[in-house]
């Protein structure tokens, strides 16, 4: 009962200051960030698409595209990971 | 813990997914790995980032069908009554979420204060740490908590198996009348819930109206007032009211 009031606490509260990159990609607008979501390989747009701006679960995710809630999980990491690279790489080039 | 194993469940720990257990192992990693640490936080703020309106859209009927499809929701016990109001509300929720797009809804100056109060309500609920008077996710101690306390006996219905966690119940005030605010949590979002009664002329159908970026779904229950605020989005909120009001029906008729 406890952990799920600290969970909540901690999700009202958890607004850390912003690291320069996620700054940096918020200066993006929306069409630039749509385009370098766009150009992921497909598993992995899927995925982050899914859930960062449908804000599906993890266990909808998985049922959605048929596959395991652990390879979700793992495509979502290496998403994350490539559309960080492709800011930073389009930041370094503009 | 690895910390390959690690840069994969920080994710899973930013998003809320990950059970106890793991959560508490990752979390002892990170406080161990300035790497990993550094990978949660990366993993946090881009979350923050892209969850901005441009990039938000609401999913297709067609994907939101599959959804459904793909995850069973567990059916009240079947009971004509039941059935048939269940498929007025699933119609009128849908025709509320088609016709939305260039819905207005006009209301008076009493109805715009008492949503307002249902924000400000929820805002303080989430700002002063005073989310819950009676912590509990089980609906037959929230309720009896509430004996004594208000002049209504609001309806506390666990929603867990649908997705959406009782997490307790609180005191408060809307348009200077008690109301019962019964708080749920849905993924990261909170949802308050309010009962009370002699809130203005609430519609008959549910009705959802957006105000200071919050959804607010509001109808009525067996003589009772409901308004439910959130940040969550305008299908989940009314997939909540559509669980909620069936299964306070099917309970109020056993």
């Amino acid at each position: 009962m406890d952990d799920a009031a600290d969970e909540v606490a901690e999700n009202v509260w958890g607004d850390a200051p912003p690291s320069p990159e996620a700054v940096s990609l918020s200066r993006f607008d929306a069409e630039t960030v749509q385009r370098l979501i766009a150009q992921l390989p497909d598993g992995f747009r899927e995925v982050l698409v899914l859930r960062e701006i449908n804000d599906l679960s993890y266990r909808e995710i998985a049922d959605v595209t048929g596959t395991p809630v652990g390879t979700v999980m793992s495509r979502l990491a290496r998403a994350r990971a490539l559309l960080r690279d492709a800011w930073l790489a389009e930041e370094k080039g503009s | 813990m690895t910390c390959e194993e690690a840069r994969v469940l920080v994710h899973a720990l930013a998003d809320g997914e990950l059970d106890a257990g793991h959560a508490r192992e990752v979390e002892a990693h990170v406080t161990q790995c300035a790497d990993c640490a550094a990978e949660l936080a990366a993993a946090r703020e881009m979350t923050g980032v892209l969850r901005v309106e441009p990039l938000r859209f609401a999913v297709p009927p067609s994907l939101r069908a599959k959804i459904d499809r793909a995850v069973p929701i567990p059916a009240p016990r079947p009971n004509r009554r039941a059935l048939l109001q269940g498929f007025a509300f699933g119609g009128a929720a849908s025709a509320l979420a088609a016709a939305s797009v260039s819905l207005v809804i006009l209301r008076d100056s009493r109805d715009d204060r008492i949503l307002g109060e249902a924000i400000s309500a929820h805002l303080r609920s989430l700002q002063a740490d005073h989310l819950t008077d009676v912590l509990s996710t089980d609906q037959h101690t929230v309720k009896p908590w509430f004996n004594g306390r208000i002049d209504l006996a609001p309806p506390v219905i666990d929603l867990t198996a649908q997705g959406f966690t009782l997490i307790g119940g609180r005191l408060d005030y809307i348009d200077g009348k008690p109301a019962a605010a019964l708080v749920y949590r849905r993924r990261i979002h909170v949802i308050n819930l309010f009962v009370a009664q002699g809130l203005g002329e609430a519609p008959s159908t549910p009705s959802l109206t957006m105000m200071q970026g919050f959804n607010i779904l509001r109808w009525n229950e067996n003589g009772l007032n409901l308004l439910a605020v959130s940040d969550l989005n305008r299908e989940e909120l009314e997939e909540f009211g559509a669980k909620f009001s069936t299964a306070a029906r099917a309970a109020a008729q056993s």
